[in-house]
């Protein structure tokens, strides 16, 4: 679950932060061949490390995290980042074009 | 338009609109009064399959494609909003789909059995499930509205 939601905020800011400072889009373009795949491979690695991470440092405890609330900040920021998003580009298409 | 690119696109579009079908099964067995956890568990995993296979397609597409044919034509037509809004958005919001839908499927076949006699955690799911739902609908609809803007 944590691993999702901070996937999601990674996305987020690759996206916004890509388009802001362009030095990182190319980095991830030079490094991946396009900046969308780099976005895809890093929130894979960063998912991956996340989950085995606190799975193995919770697989002992009979209950870890409260996890409705996890499944819920999980939900908030999927609709966060999607309105974010579409403000983020409409706010850039309005204030170029 | 190459019959490899024409097949992944197809493909993205089917598989995408199945991920949605399955999610929203998802939904609809969470708000019975007695859990399909068997039918939950499945659904959810086929939900996840789904747009895993559409988010390869489409990205294969999208980048050895799209990029080189289709956008430049967009965002000098009438209507360069099409990419410039919805095709960024719709590219970046499909990235956080899979992890989402995995998290769904790992509660939903971990704590299954558990949801009807967790009412919190069950309005949860739900609400996760149906969240997932809405976003991969407005991505279809984001992809309609491209592809009317590409012709």
């Amino acid at each position: 679950m944590i691993g999702a939601l901070l996937a999601s905020v990674l996305i987020l800011f690759l996206t916004v932060a890509g388009e802001l400072y362009s030095p990182l889009k190319n980095l991830l373009k030079d490094l991946h061949y396009h900046h969308w795949v780099g976005k895809g491979i890093w929130a894979v690695i960063l998912f991956v490390v996340v989950t085995t991470s606190l799975y193995m440092a919770t697989k002992d405890q009979s209950e870890s995290l409260a996890l409705n609330r996890l499944v819920n900040w999980l939900s908030y920021t999927l609709v966060f980042a999607t309105v974010a998003m579409f403000l983020f580009f409409m706010y850039e298409y309005g204030a170029h074009h | 338009m190459e019959t490899l690119f024409a097949v992944t696109l197809i493909a993205h579009v089917v598989l995408g609109i199945l991920g949605v079908i399955f999610c929203y099964l998802v939904v609809l067995g969470l708000l019975k009064k007695t859990i399909p956890v068997k039918m939950l568990k499945w659904s959810s995993f086929l939900a996840f399959g789904a747009y895993m296979l559409s988010w390869l397609s489409g990205g294969y597409y999208y980048v050895f494609y799209y990029g080189s044919n289709v956008k430049p034509g967009i965002k000098e037509g009438a209507y360069p909003w099409a990419h410039l809004v919805f095709m960024e958005a719709k590219e970046h919001i499909f990235l956080m789909i899979p992890f989402a839908t995995f998290a769904l499927w790992v509660v939903l076949f971990t704590k299954g059995e558990q949801l009807d006699m967790d009412p919190k955690l069950k309005t949860s799911v739900v609400w996760l499930a149906a969240v997932i739902t809405i976003l991969a609908t407005i991505i279809t609809l984001s992809g309609i509205i491209i592809t009317g803007a590409g012709r």
